[in-house]
C-alpha cells in the first residue's frame, strides 16, 4: 500500500486540525458555550457558558457586547477533513485526500455533495462522483466504469468542535444490490457482444450521486434518485466506450437513531436531478430529472425520448410507496428544477434549475422560462408568466439599470419617470428602450428574465400580514446563468452578477407575480449555494466565476461569501473562505446559527482525468474536497445573544404556545427556521418563518403558529429569536422544534405541547414553566 | 445493471444507436451532457413579434431558446380564440382560465412538444392553465424556424386570433432570423 499525494492539494489536514482546536476555541467563547448548538430534544439550547439566566445579568456585565476577535464580516474556521480512509481493509490515518490500494487505485475520502441537519446537530452528508479519480485518459470513456456507489457518513461536532465521524449501514446506502433493471439500448439485441453495453461491475447501480434529498415529516432523510453508470456501446472489462449515468428508481431513508439506511418503494420512472417537495400533508411530491442523461432514448417510449421525465409523482411517507400522478400533473421541466411550497398549497417552479444543453436539445425548452404552479388538489399546472415580468421598477431596481446599462443622463431621467411602474410584457421593454434610448439586447440582458441556471431559488421569510395570514412569498434569484438565449454571447457559460426578487401573492388558488431588481452580487457567480440566516438576511457561499459543467476546471473559485440584506436590498461581501469550492459545493446552517459548508467535487478538467489549473488562478480539478468550513457570523461574535431558555418540542399548525427567553424586553422577532437538507443549490423545504409575538409575560413571550402545513409542513425546526442592535439584528442559537402533522396517521403518536391557544399557562418571572413539555 | 432483454426491439435500437452513435463525437457527449465550449453552434435564431394583435388585454411574449415559443396572456373580457394551423379550433382563452380542443392537431403537436397530455376524449374543450396565460411550442413558429437560414433573412410566422362574437380579425405577425453568434474566443 503507497500513501500517494496529490499534487494539487496544498497538504491541509494537519494543520487544519491544529487550527480548529485555536479556532473552535474562539467559536466557542462567541457562541458563550461548547455545544454543537443542537441538543436533543427536551434538553436547553442555552450554551454552557456559566450563565444560568442570561436575563439575570446586569447591564454592566453586558458591556463587553462584542468579543475581542470580532470582525464586522465574520470568519471561516480552518478547514477540517476525516482523518481516516479505509484501505484494503486496513483503516490509514492521512492528512491525504487518497491513498493508493493494492490494485493501484485511488481510495479517496467522502466530499459533502450533498449535505442534511439532523434532529440531534449532527449532518449527514454524501460523497459525489465516486471514483472519478481514477479516470486515466477521458471521464466519457472510463465513467462507465471506474465510478462507484458514493459513500455517507454523518459528521458530529462535539465539544469544542472536535469533529467525530460515523459510517452509516450500509455504507453506500444499499441500493441495487443485484444490479438495477436499465434501459439500455444495446443488450437483447444482436449486436450483443464485443461492442455491447458494457456494465462488469456490481459497484455502481445505485449511487446516491445526483439523488435529492428530503427531511420526510418525522425527520428521517429520504434520498431519491440516483445514478447507475454504464457504458453504451462499451466493452466489458475495458475502461473504453461512451459512458452513460441512468437515473434510478430507488427512494432509500436514513434514520439518525440507528444510522441505517433502509430501502423504500421505487418510482415508476428512474430520475437523475430530479427535485422534491414535501406536500402540506406531508406527503412529497417529485418532478423532472432524467432517466439517461447522455443517451436519452427510449425504444419502448418514443414519445418522452430526447426529454427530462415529464411525469411526477407523490410518496405516502406512511405506507412508503410512491403513486404516479395523472397526465394532467405532466410537465417538462430543466433538471433540478426549482420549486416551492406556496402558502395556498401548490407548488411554484420558479424558472430556474439545470440546463445542460444551453444550444438546445431540448425542443420544449422555451417552455422552462415560465413560472408555473401545480395544484396538488387538481393535479394540475397553470403558466403563471415569464420569470422576470412583469417587472416594479423601484430605486435599487433602476440603480441596478443604471449601472448596468451606461445609462447616460439624459435616459436616466427619462427612465426615472418609470419609477414605480409596473413593466408588464417585453413590449413594453422595448417600448421603453426605444424611449430611452437603451439598446434592446442589453435592456434584456440586465433584466436577466427567463430560466436561470446554476444558482438558487431561496425562499426570504414568510411574513404574516395584518390578519395573521401568509400570503405572499419572496423568492430571491442573485447570479447564476440567465436564459441563455438572450444572451448575444454564448450562453450557458458566463454568470450574471444581477439579483432579483420575485414576489408571489396567494389569493386561494389565484397566484399573481411580480418582479424587482435588486442590488446587484459583488461580482457574478456560478453555482452559489444561499443560506438564510436566523438573523433574515440571506448569505451566499463557494461558486465559481464561470460555469464548471460547460467547462470544467476553467472555472475560478469564488471563496468571499456575500451578504444579502432584505432590508437595503443590497450585497456586501463578507469573509473570505479558506478553499476554493465550485461544482457540488454545499453549506447549511447549524442551530447555533454558524454555517457549515464543505463539498467541491468538480467534474474532472475539459472531461479528461483530474488536471489542476490552480497554477493559473482557477479552481483546483484535483479531485473532491473532504473538508468542511465553519463560517461564523458577526453576530455569533458578541456576548450579549439573547437566549432561548425554554420552548416545546413539538408544535402543530394554529397553536399557540408559550417560550422563555432571556431578554425578554428586547427580542421583537422570533423565526422558525427549517432544517437544511440539501444538494445541488436545492433544498425544496427551505423555509423560514416569522411568528408573530402576541404577547409578553414576564419572560414569556406568547407566540403562534401558521395556521396551515402550506406555511409550516411538518418536520424538523430550529426556533431563533433575535433583537436588534447597532451592528445589526442578533439571533440566539436555536431551540429544536418538530412540527407535527396530526392528520398523519404514522406521525399521530407525538405529543404536542399542552400549552394551546385559549389556555394561558404563562408563568411569571420565577421562571417556572408549567404547561410546557419543552425544555429547561 | 440488469439489462432488460428485448430482442424484438431491435430495429428500433438500430435506428437510435445510429442516432446515438452520431451524437458521440467527443466534444459533444460530456460527463453532464453539455457541449464542450468549443463545439457551439455558428449561431441561434431569434423570434421577434412584429405585429400584435390590437385586441385589449392582450400581451403576446416571445420565450426564446433554439426552438422559441409563446407566452399569451389575455386580461380582456370575454373569449379570445386562437385557431390552430387547420384553421380550427385550437386554444381559447379567458381571464382565468385557458382551454385547448382536443380535436385540434395543433394542440396534439404543442402538447407532444412539450410533454402534456393530450386529452384522451376527443371533440372537447380541456383546462391546460388554470389562469389567463399559457405557453406552448406553435407549429407555426417552428416551421418558420425550419426555414431560417444562415442567410440571415427573416422568415415570417402568423398566428390568427379573434375574440368570440366578434366578426373583427387580427393576428399576431412575426419574424424568426438566423443570428451568427459571435466568436467565443472574444469574451
Amino acid at each position: 500500500m503507497n500513501s500517494k499525494n496529490l499534487p494539487l492539494i496544498p497538504a491541509p489536514a494537519a494543520r487544519s486540525r491544529r487550527y480548529l482546536a485555536l479556532g473552535s476555541a474562539l467559536i466557542l467563547s462567541a457562541c458563550g458555550g461548547g455545544s454543537s448548538g443542537d441538543n436533543a430534544a427536551g434538553t436547553s439550547p442555552s450554551p454552557d457558558s456559566g450563565t444560568a439566566v442570561a436575563g439575570d445579568q446586569t447591564v454592566s456585565e453586558r458591556q463587553a457586547v462584542l468579543r475581542d476577535d470580532y470582525s464586522p464580516v465574520g470568519a471561516f474556521s480552518a478547514p477540517f477533513a476525516e482523518p481516516t480512509i479505509i484501505v484494503d481493509g486496513e483503516t490509514v490515518t492521512t492528512d491525504e485526500r487518497c491513498v493508493t490500494n493494492n490494485e493501484g487505485l485511488l481510495e479517496c475520502k467522502p466530499a459533502a455533495g450533498t449535505m442534511a441537519l439532523l434532529e440531534d446537530g449532527r449532518v449527514l452528508y454524501l460523497n459525489a462522483l465516486e471514483g472519478t479519480e481514477n479516470v486515466e485518459l477521458s471521464i466519457v470513456g472510463e465513467f462507465g466504469e471506474v465510478s462507484i456507489n458514493d459513500q455517507s457518513r454523518v459528521l458530529a461536532l462535539g465539544d469544542n468542535d472536535t469533529p467525530s465521524w460515523q459510517k452509516p449501514d450500509p455504507l453506500r446506502a444499499g441500493a441495487n444490490p443485484d444490479g438495477n433493471d436499465s434501459e439500455t439500448l444495446l443488450n437483447g439485441t444482436e449486436l450483443d457482444g464485443l461492442l455491447d453495453t458494457a456494465d462488469n461491475t456490481t459497484r455502481n447501480d445505485g449511487a446516491l450521486f445526483c439523488s435529492d434529498v428530503i427531511g420526510l415529516a418525522d425527520g428521517r432523510i429520504m434520498a431519491v434518485g440516483g445514478t447507475d453508470y454504464y457504458s453504451e456501446p462499451g466493452i466489458d472489462g475495458l475502461p473504453l466506450g461512451v459512458a452513460e449515468l441512468e437515473g434510478i428508481k430507488n427512494s432509500r431513508i436514513f434514520d439518525e437513531r440507528s444510522n441505517t439506511w433502509s430501502q423504500s418503494g421505487d418510482m415508476t420512472y428512474g430520475r437523475w436531478y430530479p427535485s422534491l417537495v414535501t406536500l402540506a400533508d406531508s406527503k412529497v411530491f417529485v418532478a423532472s430529472g432524467v432517466t439517461k442523461l447522455l443517451k436519452p432514448v427510449y425504444p419502448e417510449d418514443p414519445l418522452n425520448s430526447g426529454r427530462n421525465v415529464v411525469q411526477t409523482e407523490t410518496y405516502d411517507p406512511c405506507s412508503g410507496v410512491w403513486t404516479e400522478n395523472p397526465p394532467t400533473a405532466d410537465r417538462s421541466l430543466p433538471l433540478y428544477p426549482r420549486m416551492h411550497l406556496l402558502p395556498n398549497g401548490h407548488v411554484l417552479y420558479n424558472a430556474g434549475g439545470q440546463a445542460f444543453n444551453p444550444f438546445g436539445q431540448g425542443y420544449d425548452q422555451a417552455l422552462w422560462n415560465l413560472v408555473a404552479s401545480y395544484n396538488p388538489q387538481t393535479q394540475a399546472w397553470t403558466d403563471i408568466g415569464y420569470a422576470g415580468l412583469p417587472l416594479r421598477l423601484d430605486e435599487a431596481g433602476l440603480a441596478q439599470l443604471s449601472s448596468t446599462l451606461n445609462i447616460t443622463n439624459a435616459s436616466m431621467d427619462q427612465f426615472s419617470t418609470l419609477l414605480g411602474d409596473l413593466l408588464e410584457s417585453p413590449t413594453e421593454l422595448l417600448t421603453s428602450a426605444a424611449d430611452t434610448g437603451v439598446d434592446e439586447e442589453a435592456l434584456k440582458i440586465a433584466i436577466a428574465g427567463g430560466m436561470r441556471g446554476s444558482t438558487s431559488s431561496t425562499m426570504l421569510p414568510l411574513k404574516p400580514n395584518e390578519n395573521g395570514d401568509y400570503t405572499e412569498v419572496e423568492l430571491l434569484t442573485a447570479g447564476g446563468v440567465p436564459s441563455y438565449a438572450l444572451l448575444t454571447n454564448p450562453g450557458g457559460y458566463l454568470p450574471v452578477a444581477q439579483s432579483r426578487i420575485d414576489r408571489i401573492t396567494t389569493t386561494g388558488d389565484r397566484i399573481d407575480y411580480e418582479s424587482r431588481l435588486t442590488g446587484p452580487l459583488s461580482q457574478p457567480r456560478w453555482y452559489g449555494t444561499n443560506v438564510v440566516m436566523p438573523d433574515g438576511s440571506v448569505m451566499v457561499f463557494s461558486g465559481g466565476t464561470r460555469d464548471g459543467v460547460v467547462a470544467p476546471g476553467l472555472e475560478g473559485p469564488l471563496m468571499t461569501a456575500e451578504r444579502f440584506d432584505p432590508e437595503s436590498g443590497t450585497w456586501t461581501e463578507m469573509a473570505t473562505a479558506n478553499r476554493p469550492r465550485t461544482y457540488h459545493n454545499t453549506a447549511l446552517l447549524l442551530a447555533d446559527g454558524r454555517v457549515l459548508i464543505g463539498g467541491h467535487a468538480p467534474i474532472n478538467t475539459a472531461y479528461l482525468s483530474h488536471i489542476s489549473f490552480e497554477d493559473f488562478g482557477l479552481a483546483p480539478n484535483a479531485g473532491r474536497d473532504p473538508s468542511f468550513e465553519i463560517y461564523t457570523p458577526p453576530y455569533a461574535m458578541r456576548n450579549d445573544r439573547p437566549e432561548i431558555l425554554s420552548a416545546p418540542e413539538n408544535l402543530t399548525t394554529g397553536q399557540s404556545f408559550s417560550i422563555q427567553v432571556d431578554d425578554p424586553e428586547n427580542i421583537d422577532k422570533v423565526l422558525l427556521i427549517r432544517r437544511t437538507v440539501m444538494t445541488h443549490l436545492i433544498d425544496g423545504d427551505q423555509r423560514a418563518i416569522e411568528l408573530p409575538i402576541q404577547s409578553r409575560n414576564g419572560r414569556n413571550l406568547r407566540l403562534t403558529m401558521p395556521d396551515t402545513h402550506n406555511v409550516v409542513p411538518a418536520g424538523k425546526y430550529m426556533l431563533f429569536v433575535s433583537k436588534d442592535s447597532e451592528e445589526g439584528r442578533v439571533p440566539s442559537v436555536s431551540a429544536p422544534i418538530t412540527v407535527v402533522n396530526t392528520a398523519l396517521e404514522c406521525m399521530a403518536d407525538l405529543q404536542l405541547a399542552d400549552d394551546t391557544a385559549g389556555t394561558d399557562t404563562d408563568t411569571g418571572t420565577d421562571g417556572s414553566s408549567d404547561g410546557l413539555l419543552g425544555i429547561l | 445493471m440488469t439489462a432488460k432483454k428485448s430482442s424484438d426491439r431491435l430495429l428500433a435500437t438500430i435506428g437510435c444507436l445510429v442516432t446515438t452513435l452520431g451524437l458521440l463525437s467527443p466534444g459533444a457527449v460530456v460527463a453532464h451532457g453539455g457541449p464542450d465550449i468549443s463545439e457551439l453552434p455558428q449561431g441561434v435564431v431569434k423570434a421577434s413579434l412584429t405585429d400584435p394583435a390590437d385586441i385589449r388585454g392582450l400581451h403576446l411574449t416571445i420565450l426564446d431558446a433554439p426552438v422559441p415559443a409563446l407566452l399569451l396572456r389575455y386580461e380582456g373580457s370575454g373569449t379570445l380564440h386562437v385557431p390552430g394551423s387547420d384553421g380550427g379550433p385550437f386554444l381559447r382563452f379567458q381571464r382565468d382560465r385557458v382551454e385547448a380542443h382536443t380535436d385540434s392537431p395543433s394542440w396534439h403537436a404543442a402538447a407532444t412538444a412539450a410533454g402534456k397530455p393530450t386529452g384522451t376524449d376527443r371533440g372537447h374543450w380541456q383546462t391546460v392553465s388554470g389562469s389567463g396565460s399559457f405557453g406552448w411550442v406553435d407549429s407555426r413558429v417552428a416551421e418558420a424556424v425550419r426555414h431560417a437560414g444562415a442567410d440571415g433573412k427573416p422568415v415570417t410566422w402568423r398566428i390568427p386570433v379573434a375574440l368570440e362574437n366578434s366578426s373583427t380579425a387580427s393576428s399576431l405577425t412575426g419574424s424568426v432570423t438566423w443570428q451568427p453568434l459571435p466568436d467565443p474566443g472574444g469574451q
